[in-house]
């Protein structure tokens, strides 16, 4: 069960595991989380015609971590802007599209500029996906035979391929 | 732009906010996030102070991050950047840190960053969410 409490009531969304309509709460997430936790929407009625899938290992604890993000505080690191609507939405969009069930989850920081950034450190790489406020996404990878850094996202093959570095 | 006078040898001390942290498992412990050296931008100065003319508590009440990590200057150099004095802006030894700070010299920086004992994450190998 994903719980959020905003500062006036408590929202509760339908959970989110294995037998969880995946692109459903999906869907339900990015609106959620494209809202800063304070869209009340009962998760069942957002997509429900969608097909059934498990969620994959790394979406509660993404969603979860998205969900603790400074969302109401521009003074979280002195001068850094709050996390801004949308982008936590679009990053969990590219996370969805890139990600399969071996992948674990990423820590998600959030960024000075009110972005948001999933970085992973393991089997020997780094791999860091942000997504920024005025909608640029952005992708850092290094290996020990390769090093990548971008301001736009490559195309999806290649992300998926290097994402599949992280992966168990 | 770098000031001479301040040696490679020399520690700076970056202050680390709660949520900007991450658990490196290349390094088997938690590090600084890429993005607790970016401000405003890749060509934003980065806010530091040197470790020889400060104390961490002091640091510590420049502002609201938990957290303090340390530097070598000869490290921000060696990837390309700059360091110079600002006590305008935060008392003395603060300084800036200059140039281009693309996410891979960040990535070269922060895996080298030790914490400040008392002012690290509780548990050193455990990731912050």
């Amino acid at each position: 069960m994903i719980t959020v409490a905003p500062r006036s009531s408590e929202i509760s969304l339908a959970p989110v595991s294995g037998q969880a309509r995946f692109f459903g709460n999906a869907l339900s997430a990015m609106c959620v989380v494209d809202k800063g936790s304070l869209l009340s929407a009962p998760l069942a009625s957002t997509a429900p015609a969608l097909p059934a899938m498990d969620s994959p290992p790394w979406f509660e604890p993404t969603i979860q971590a998205m969900l603790a993000l400074p969302w109401d505080n521009d003074n979280w690191n002195d001068d850094a802007a709050a996390t801004h609507p949308g982008t936590a939405a679009t990053l969990l969009i590219v996370l969805v599209s890139v990600l399969d069930d071996a992948t674990p989850p990423p820590d998600i920081v959030p960024t000075w500029r009110g972005g948001v950034q999933a970085e992973w450190h393991r089997n020997g790489v780094d791999l860091e996906i942000e997504a920024d406020p005025d909608g640029s996404l952005g992708y850092y990878f290094r290996s020990p035979t390769e090093e990548y850094e971008e301001s736009a996202l490559p195309n999806i093959e290649q992300l998926i391929r290097l994402a599949r570095s992280v992966a168990a | 732009m770098n000031d001479p006078t301040i040696g490679d040898a020399e520690k700076v001390v970056r202050r680390v906010a709660s949520e900007q942290y991450t658990f490196d498992g290349n390094l088997g412990r938690t590090r600084p996030s890429t993005q607790a050296f970016r401000q405003d931008g890749r060509d934003g100065d980065v806010s530091v102070y040197l470790r020889s003319e400060t104390t961490p508590d002091t640091v510590a009440q420049e502002g609201n991050q938990p957290y303090q990590c340390v530097v070598d200057v000869g490290v921000l150099r060696q990837n390309g950047l700059g360091i110079i004095r600002t006590p305008d802006k935060g008392g003395p030894g603060h300084c800036d840190i200059t140039g281009r700070k693309t996410t891979g010299v960040l990535n070269r920086i922060v895996q080298t960053a030790q914490w400040v004992d008392g002012y690290a994450p509780l548990d050193p190998t455990a990731a912050p969410h």
